[in-house]
């Protein structure tokens, strides 16, 4: 073979190698940043045991359970939960607390609705992270209402024990505890231990949220979204044309766009407290002793509210995970666009909503 | 073929060259953050269901790959009325023919299913057959025009 022949032949692999792509290859870790802080490991030992309804934890509590300091010690994943890969988890390969495993949020949810997934995959997805109904699972992640979807989704299913790290990464490097950036795998298992859901009731259909709406007085439909997504201003989303709300909706706040949660989440990244809460839902249009169905967008932001309920007691909620997303895909459902408080508010259907209005 | 023709010939391999290497980007960037950002995944998803609605995909699929075999047909039939070729030659024309196979058989095998991004990749991927079978008729001009000036 002579030298053009070989050339020939070098571009010809060289092309097939570019087209038909490679792989990324999982990150090596490397060495442990340390962040120390005098004392941390005596606070972590005087971390108070929590209910086990209790959701949002300190860093010192999460501390505690590692160093074998709870009853949760003995069996429990730490979990940071991101969309996507770890490679793709700036929390995680830049540094995470130790032992924790990567979890995608799409291992709970998807198409076509981005609704979660069926009982069978989200239990496959929990035994696949080696989860099963009395391992106790606490979470944290950049985004407050991602990893408030996981922990919804892992009590939907019948985890008994869930918890979010308050504040997240910054709260446990603020608390003085260290970093690892070792990858860390679960182990797998294989029984759940229960049929998931265990609580199917905290689940809301779009069709059970449409008959509601017209049938039970007690219903709200509680919209967890930003004024301006509220009254049909926008969409929120790039991928969502029509803006409106289902009719018969109610305002619960949340931010000032799809993305921001200032109303639900404090400065320093931690949830708001019941009472804190109260306060904001005051002066809107539902109470405590209605049924509150929460929705928004896709159903990220609307599982934190839930999750402020759940850690308090109350059982008289659910999500309406389809959110608007789901309810403007059909034409013939009833919308309303506007402040029905004002009275500036226009009732139609979904199909004569126009098309302009997503998020550029 | 006059010196201005020819002079012709290469602005037009230049700019053919950075219109494929930016689809080729596109193509890379659309997979990547496809399979990485939510927002993009949606984003796509979205725009899948909207193009279908708007277009006869199908159609638009099966024109696609007609038009890539008739262009490798083209650059074969070009290829063998020279009995010599240059190797820059016989490099663009091997290049040519493997992006557009390539694209046949990305068009042919892959779907929405396996990749969410399919839709964009194709366009991409047919950009790029475009411009490599201008780049290479742009070339065998050149080559054609330069072998006739060695006869005179």
């Amino acid at each position: 073979m002579n030298k053009r022949n070989l050339s020939l032949l070098f571009v010809l692999i060289l092309l097939v190698s570019i087209f038909t792509g490679c792989s990324q290859e999982k990150k090596e870790s490397s060495n442990a940043p340390a962040t120390e802080k005098p004392a941390a490991e005596e606070q972590s030992q005087k971390a108070e045991a929590v209910d086990v309804k209790k959701v949002f934890v300190s860093p010192e509590w999460v501390k505690s359970v590692i160093d074998g300091n709870q009853k949760e010690s003995d069996n429990y994943i730490i979990l940071e939960a991101n969309w996507g890969t770890a490679d793709e988890s700036p929390d995680y390969n830049t540094g995470h607390i130790p032992g924790a495993v990567h979890v995608d949020i799409a291992s709970i949810e998807g198409e076509p609705y981005w609704n979660i997934k069926t009982p069978e995959e989200v239990e496959q997805a929990m035994l696949d992270l080696g989860i099963t109904k009395d391992k106790t699972v606490v979470l944290y992640g950049a985004d407050v209402s991602g990893t408030a979807r996981v922990v919804y989704a892992y009590l939907w299913a019948g985890v008994e024990n869930v918890k979010v790290l308050n504040g997240s990464l910054n709260a446990w490097t603020n608390a003085g505890f260290e970093l690892e950036t070792t990858a860390n795998a679960a182990t797998p298992a294989t029984d759940f231990g229960a049929k998931v859901p265990v609580h199917p009731e905290y689940w809301t259909s779009i069709e059970d949220a449409a008959k509601r709406l017209n049938d039970d007085s007690n219903f709200r439909l509680v919209s967890i979204r930003s004024y301006k997504e509220f009254i049909g201003e926008t969409s929120g989303y790039s991928y969502i044309d029509k803006a409106g709300e289902p009719k018969g909706a109610v305002w619960g706040k949340a931010g000032s766009d799809p993305y921001h949660m200032e109303d639900y989440i404090h400065e320093d990244g931690t949830y708001i407290t019941m009472d804190e809460m109260k306060e904001l839902w005051k002066d809107l249009d539902f109470t405590l002793d209605n049924h509150l169905a929460f929705y928004c967008g896709t159903g990220w932001r609307a599982t934190i509210p839930f999750l402020v309920m759940y850690e308090n007691g109350y059982t008289d909620m659910s999500l309406y995970d389809g959110g608007w997303y789901q309810w403007q895909m059909n034409d013939d459902l009833p919308v309303q666009v506007g402040d029905p408080n004002t009275g500036d508010v226009l009732y139609t259907t979904v199909g004569e909503l126009p098309n302009d209005k997503a998020a550029k | 073929m006059t010196k201005r023709q020819n002079k012709v010939c290469y602005i037009c391999i230049i700019l053919c060259i950075v219109l494929e290497i930016t689809a080729a980007i596109g193509a890379y960037a659309a997979n990547y953050y496809t399979k990485t950002r939510m927002g993009m995944l949606r984003h796509v998803v979205y725009l899948n269901g909207k193009w279908e609605r708007l277009v006869n995909i199908t159609e638009l699929k099966w024109l696609a790959i007609l038009i890539s075999i008739i262009l490798i047909i083209f650059v074969y039939v070009l290829y063998k009325k020279q009995k010599k070729h240059s190797m820059t030659v016989k490099l663009v024309t091997v290049i040519t023919t493997v992006i557009s196979l390539w694209t046949v058989f990305y068009l042919l095998f892959y779907n929405t299913g396996i990749n969410r991004a399919y839709y964009i990749l194709s366009i991409c991927f047919i950009m790029i057959t475009v411009f490599q079978h201008i780049i290479c008729y742009c070339l065998y001009s050149i080559k054609v025009k330069n072998q006739f000036n060695r006869r005179d």
